[in-house]
């Protein structure tokens, strides 16, 4: 009986992830939108900060975005297994599409109402983003030292072209040294932060 | 001059080893282990990208089946496809098994407590890239802001308006980010 639950579940993260892999449009972090409403506000399978986690160590991490943070979602819901299942269920659409189009259209760009609409699609994708982001936003920054992280991570990529591994480890850092210097390590203040510590012993 | 099914495996295990931080860093690998070796042309990479981009599901991975297919069809782009997420599987899933055990002690807590704010910045740039493509028309002259004619012209307004609305709809109802791109393509075909 657990066995069937088990390859339910299974089946529920590949199909589910194969439909959101079939309305992806561009990279990884446009899927963000659409995982957002199906995983974070419909299915409860995860919280907004894991999900940024996820994204956090997704982009420092080798791999396609997408893919990456696909397995870990699939770990989290049923392990290693899950992990392989969800990556298949991403992977799949660009599969089936890309060999149909391989062999039936040379140069989709030759046919004028398709370029169109991917012109119409784009718009759309920059309207959903932009939601996505204020919502992530809203969640993530709890204060000034958020606020000003946020915008520092944008200001660094988008005009000087510094590569987002490099500002992901200096956030990190950053949020341990404001740690440092809240007293959140000083012995006095551990019981808050060490109490999940020792639980795990 | 086209690769063996084995070569073209790890060619594709290379490129997703090394791609980190996204797919345009895929993209530069393939041109140095696929052009550059000279199994496809310049061109016929180029057309590939032009598709890859238009079309569903993440890129890299669209690329990926694209490549396998011409040497070898169906079977070609199942071994590109796999060969790419292979690395991408077993470093998450060793990160991921690793992360439950750590992600309540107070030091990751505090990394995390700054990279959430900085991934959602990271996230803002993408935005504000497709913002730019969709809705702007950068002049290749920066004084013509000067004018406002300029500014007027900066602008594509019949997608800022469907933009607007867009994101009205999106705050104010529950409908789902799909149907907004539906809607995004029936507004192309008839108006752009």
């Amino acid at each position: 009986m657990k066995r069937i639950e088990t390859l339910k579940t299974l089946l529920n993260l590949y199909w589910t992830f194969c439909k959101i892999g079939s309305v992806t449009f561009g990279g990884g972090v446009a899927m963000l939108p659409i995982l957002e409403r199906e995983l974070i506000d419909k299915r409860h399978w995860m919280t907004s900060d894991e999900m940024l986690d996820y994204y956090a160590i997704g982009q420092s991490t080798p791999g396609i975005i997408a893919v990456n943070v696909a397995t870990f979602i699939g770990y989290k819901q049923c392990g290693n297994v899950g992990g392989v299942c969800a990556t298949l269920g991403v992977i799949t659409p660009s599969l089936v599409i890309i060999t149909l189009i391989a062999k039936f259209i040379g140069t989709i760009d030759e046919i004028a109402w398709v370029r169109k609409a991917f012109r119409g699609i784009n718009v759309a994708v920059a309207a959903n983003l932009t939601y996505a982001t204020v919502n992530f936003a809203r969640r993530t920054v709890k204060n000034l030292f958020g606020a000003i992280l946020l915008l520092m991570a944008f200001a660094v990529i988008f005009f000087f072209n510094i590569s987002s591994i490099i500002v992901i480890f200096a956030a990190a850092a950053a949020g341990i040294i404001e740690a440092v210097l809240g007293g959140q390590f000083r012995p006095g203040k551990k019981s808050g932060g060490g109490q999940p510590e020792g639980k795990n012993r | 001059m086209i690769p063996s099914l084995l070569e073209l495996f790890f060619i594709f295990f290379y490129v997703g080893l090394f791609t980190i931080g996204g797919g345009l860093v895929a993209l530069t690998l393939m041109q140095q282990t696929i052009v550059a070796r000279g199994y496809i042309s310049q061109e016929q990479f180029y057309n590939m990208v032009a598709i890859s981009e238009s079309t569903p599901g993440p890129i890299g991975m669209n690329m990926a089946t694209y490549i396998g297919n011409e040497f070898y069809g169906i079977p070609g782009a199942i071994i590109t496809t796999l060969g790419q997420a292979a690395p991408s599987i077993i470093c998450i899933l060793l990160i991921a098994h690793f992360f439950s055990k750590f992600q309540e002690k107070p030091l990751i807590k505090a990394a995390f407590s700054g990279l959430r704010p900085a991934t959602t910045g990271i996230i803002l740039v993408a935005t504000a890239h497709i913002f730019q493509l969709a809705l702007l028309n950068i002049p290749s002259d920066i004084s013509v802001l000067a004018t406002g004619r300029g500014w007027l012209d900066l602008f594509k307004w019949q997608p800022v308006l469907f933009y607007a609305a867009a994101v009205f709809v999106l705050f104010k109802t529950k409908i789902h980010p799909v149907v907004v791109i539906a809607l995004g393509a029936v507004f192309g075909i008839l108006f752009l």
